[in-house]
């Protein structure tokens, strides 16, 4: 019941309000926090830079090479990256290291790949390629 | 069913969409079976009702950042009815309330989302540390059966974002749905003539293991989302949802059970209780 003049204060419309309000202060904290947390992670120093992918060798002739990729978050991310780069013609198998983001990649040396491929396979399965390896 | 919300992948927990999308040429599909039990009916039928969804999902991932999805619902449901006689509309079944209740159950198709989400920001900062987000956006149409369709198609828009730290992750999303139809008397949140808001917030706790190794094969998460559900004719609920996700390589299993904890609906009846079963496989 409102009087005239007076601030609308019906009951419904405050538990409606304050229930709304929780749940997007819940998420307002979530993105906060969540951007000032990661924003101080990538600017630990022992966290190795990235090297452009074209201080790589254009074709990798080896019969394997070690990867490093950020945001294998958990096994389903590992499978969506092994079948992006399985699917690289030359690239006879990728396993997972969840705990480091290595991935070890068996090759055919008859078959050179480009890094560029590599790169490309990585980034558009939505991680991202930190470093390349070759033995 | 609010279908046009439902889709989830991995590190998404069961209900609250993240910001998480499928590669390019790879097919995610998903099914899960949900339990609900229905509460106090504000219709003049006064329905007591129990559903069993069957929501099944197919997911594709289309380009880079960008993944679509079809949400195809089946619905089963169960109700008794013990109208007023001269108040009670008229599909429904009718006569002297001193018959008692009276019961019906039928199955079929509720309304077919079609969606497409958009990553529009990632940033991955150490081997599984990531930050996502999304624009999630489609349509709701009509399947077409007699009772379970809206008879509309309705366009829904929305915003997801994700953060995964080491064993934490957590999501939060934002959905809006435009109604063109609906029935006065719908059962379910969003299945109205009322446009529909959803603010969800989920978070999930790797239980096992306690650290990734070059062996691991899977991973068991607790889960605990936080869904409100807000209609523009002034209802309004808030649902509580703890759960347990457990996901290998290219499968997981999900289960979930809801509560609610606080609820002012007047257009249709209360939710009560709501339990999940579900399973994911990447192809």
């Amino acid at each position: 019941m409102t009087t005239p003049g007076s601030k609308t204060s019906h009951p419904r419309l405050r538990v409606r309000h304050r229930t709304l309000s929780i749940t997007a202060l819940v998420g307002v904290v979530v993105f906060v926090s969540s951007i000032s947390g990661c924003a101080a992670t990538s600017n630990e120093s022992s966290q190795p830079s990235a090297a452009p992918v074209d201080s790589y060798p254009e074709f990798i002739e080896s019969d394997r090479a070690k990867l490093t990729v950020f945001g294998l978050s958990c096994p389903l991310c590992a499978t969506n990256v092994e079948k992006a780069l399985t699917s690289i013609p030359g690239v006879r198998s990728a396993s997972i290291d969840l705990s480091s983001g290595g991935v070890n990649l068996l090759l055919d040396p008859a078959r050179p790949i480009r890094s560029t491929d590599i790169a490309r396979a990585v980034k558009n399965a939505g991680f991202t390629l930190r470093a390349i390896e070759l033995p | 069913m609010d279908s046009f919300s439902s889709e989830a992948r991995a590190q998404e927990a069961t209900h609250v969409p993240a910001a998480i999308l499928t590669a390019p040429g790879n097919i995610y599909i998903r099914q899960r079976f949900t339990y609900e039990a229905l509460g106090i009916d504000p219709s003049p039928a006064h329905r007591d009702i129990h559903m069993l969804w069957m929501n099944t999902s197919i997911n594709f991932g289309i380009s880079r950042g960008v993944h679509g999805y079809v949400d195809i619902p089946v619905m089963y449901m169960e109700e008794a009815t013990n109208p007023e006689p001269l108040l009670a509309p008229a599909h429904l079944p009718t006569g002297p309330s001193n018959d008692g209740p009276q019961y019906n159950a039928e199955v079929g198709l509720a309304d077919i989302a079609l969606g497409v989400k958009w990553q529009i920001w990632s940033h991955n900062s150490g081997p599984t540390d990531s930050m996502r987000l999304a624009i999630i956006g489609g349509l709701e149409v009509p399947s077409g059966h007699q009772d379970n369709s809206s008879h509309s198609v309705d366009p829904f828009l929305g915003v997801a974002f994700n953060v995964i730290h080491g064993r934490w992750g957590a999501n939060v999303s934002m959905i809006y749905k435009n109604n063109n139809g609906g029935d006065d008397f719908n059962m379910r949140y969003g299945d109205g003539p009322a446009d529909a808001l959803r603010l969800g917030a989920s978070a999930m706790y790797r239980i096992s293991p306690d650290v990734y190794e070059a062996t691991t094969h899977g991973s068991l998460y607790f889960q605990l989302e936080l869904d409100t559900l807000y209609e523009t004719n002034g209802d309004i609920e808030t649902i509580l949802m703890p759960g347990l996700l457990y996901e290998a390589r290219d499968w997981a299993i999900e289960f979930s059970v809801g509560g609610v904890i606080q609820q002012k609906v007047n257009d249709r009846p209360n939710r009560g209780l709501q339990v999940t079963l579900g399973w994911r496989l990447l192809l």
